[in-house]
């Protein structure tokens, strides 16, 4: 088996991709963050140049999943974090970010509150590294921790509004930029999903971790989550059938 | 290969070309799950974070960085959870006098005794997993106190008779006093051990930990009282346990404000730093 290439049983062919960032965004994130291009891509040493990156801006989803064999270093610098190396928190920072910043948008938090409620994940994660038990996966100890200042954020937020007196309307949100024959994008499709179906949803295909870890994130069991994401992806068959009937019956007038 | 099987696939594993014979065969009869493939293949650009953003927070970071030592493993926790149960259940007994052993009949005894120790364990397991984030539950921690809570209720009724003619007393007040005050005897160790946590969500916490005390006080309660009336050993013993988890739930919700404030005035500092 390749380094840039792993297969997973007859089926699959996934080629290891940090998020979907494009070759200019990783190159940014490492020269921000040098520590970062030790973590993202195989083999790659900080500083990490682009190229050393395989990047496919329309690879969809697919590719997350193998996104996550290359965070097999997160765990030793999650140790020295604990173990107060100065690099530890930018290497950290820059490769598990993005991806957190995606799990916050895709739960419908504007791009001002994904910015907060990251900055507030960080903080919470520096006040609680000394839980993270070395050898254990860092992902859903990441996740549990996002998790957990979203719902508190979102709880903050309810009470706020519903103090507010409404004075004028809000703008409406920019409209999410689709591809492919107008066929609804992975950020757009989910937006319909009930809370709990979108959070399985998102951190199984953004995060790109297992079943398995997934129901240690959200403290639930396996086959709570597999459940949801069963239901998640019927609905989402309904939607967009839905949705091909209305295009349909439009063409037709 | 049906519609339920490329789910299957999806929820264990990533969809991405090239796919085998049997998936494109499924996928060029059926359009629903195309579209669906073909959907979730589809990923808007990005949000990245700003440079900037993350600079702070890393400055911030930096700014208070220290070695810290690991949470040691989740048996040596659980250990000391059950050792502190273990004792303050036998001091109580030992000074209280274990009269109930002389008039349970064995049935009674096991029934009680044994759905004590088995919801304690589990509650202990539950509070060690909650310590570290994403641990694995086997129950969710949401249900488990609720479930405790019935559990042990549905035992005592049936292995305990209802009098007719029962009365709140002065009995019932005695039991309930002893039991708390052995609770909060027991909450404090537990308190001590339990503040290395996480405690991500410190109500749930809270009422976990206020349950495990309070069942100290009703097993310590099962082994003194000889009072075998169901309505008893409901109000006056579990009522106990019913009354740490309350008040846990509530601790848990005023520590959880004051940690989300805490948080909130680490990043207006951080905010000003920049």
């Amino acid at each position: 088996m390749s380094a840039a290439t792993a297969n997973y049983g007859k089926h699959f062919s996934i080629k290891p991709f940090p998020f979907n960032t494009t070759s200019t965004d990783q190159a940014r994130m490492v020269r921000e963050h040098p520590a970062a291009g030790k973590i993202l891509g195989d083999g790659v040493t900080s500083p990490a140049p682009a190229a050393n990156f395989k990047v496919e801006m329309e690879c969809g989803l697919g590719e997350n999943v193998g996104s996550r064999h290359n965070f097999v270093d997160v765990d030793r610098w999650m140790e020295r974090y604990q173990q107060a190396d100065p690099e530890a928190p930018a290497a950290l920072i820059g490769a598990l970010s993005p991806a957190l910043l995606r799990f916050f948008r895709s739960q419908a938090a504007s791009a001002e509150q994904a910015d907060d409620l990251l900055q507030e994940t960080w903080l919470r994660i520096h006040r609680v590294r000394h839980t993270y038990r070395p050898g254990e996966p860092v992902l859903p100890w990441i996740y549990a921790i996002a998790r957990r200042v979203r719902i508190d954020a979102y709880r903050r937020m309810r009470r706020i509004t519903a103090h507010e007196i409404t004075m004028a309307e809000p703008p409406e949100p920019p409209p999410r930029v689709e591809h492919r024959d107008m066929v609804p994008c992975f950020d757009t499709l989910i937006a319909a999903l009930p809370d709990a179906q979108r959070e399985v949803l998102t951190i199984l295909k953004v995060g790109g971790l297992s079943l398995e870890e997934v129901a240690c994130a959200t403290s639930s069991t396996v086959g709570a989550v597999k459940q949801k994401a069963h239901r998640a992806y019927e609905r989402l068959r309904q939607l967009l059938q839905a949705g091909a009937e209305r295009e349909q019956e439009g063409g037709a007038l | 290969m049906n519609c339920r099987d490329i789910d299957g696939m999806l929820v264990e594993t990533s969809m991405a070309p090239p796919f085998s014979t049997e998936v494109e065969d499924h996928l060029r009869g059926c359009a629903r799950c195309r579209e669906l493939v073909r959907a979730l293949g589809t990923s808007a650009p990005a949000d990245q974070p700003l440079p900037a953003a993350l600079r702070q927070i890393e400055s911030g970071i930096v700014a208070d960085l220290h070695p810290v030592q690991p949470m040691p493993p989740g048996r040596y926790i659980f250990a000391a959870l059950a050792a502190i149960f273990a004792c303050v259940v036998a001091v109580g007994v030992y000074r209280l006098g274990a009269f109930a052993l002389a008039v349970m009949s064995p049935l009674q005894a096991g029934v009680i005794w044994g759905t004590l120790a088995i919801c304690a364990a589990l509650l202990g397991y539950s509070l060690v997993q909650q310590m570290a984030p994403g641990s694995r539950h086997w129950i969710s921690p949401r249900l488990l106190p609720i479930g405790i809570t019935v559990t042990l209720a549905l035992a005592i009724a049936v292995v305990f008779p209802f009098q007719q003619e029962w009365n709140f007393g002065a009995r019932d007040w005695a039991c309930i006093r002893t039991g708390v005050s052995l609770g909060v005897i027991a909450a404090v160790p537990f308190w001590l051990v339990l503040r290395r946590g996480a405690n991500l969500s410190p109500a749930m916490t809270g009422a976990a930990s206020g349950l495990l005390a309070g069942l100290v006080g009703t097993s310590a309660l099962e082994i003194h009282c000889p009072n075998l009336d169901a309505w008893h050993i409901l109000v006056a013993h579990l009522g106990v346990a019913v009354l740490g988890a309350t008040v846990g739930f509530f601790a848990g919700m005023v520590v959880g404000a004051r940690n989300i404030r805490a948080v909130w005035s680490s990043i207006q500092r951080a905010d000003k730093r920049a």
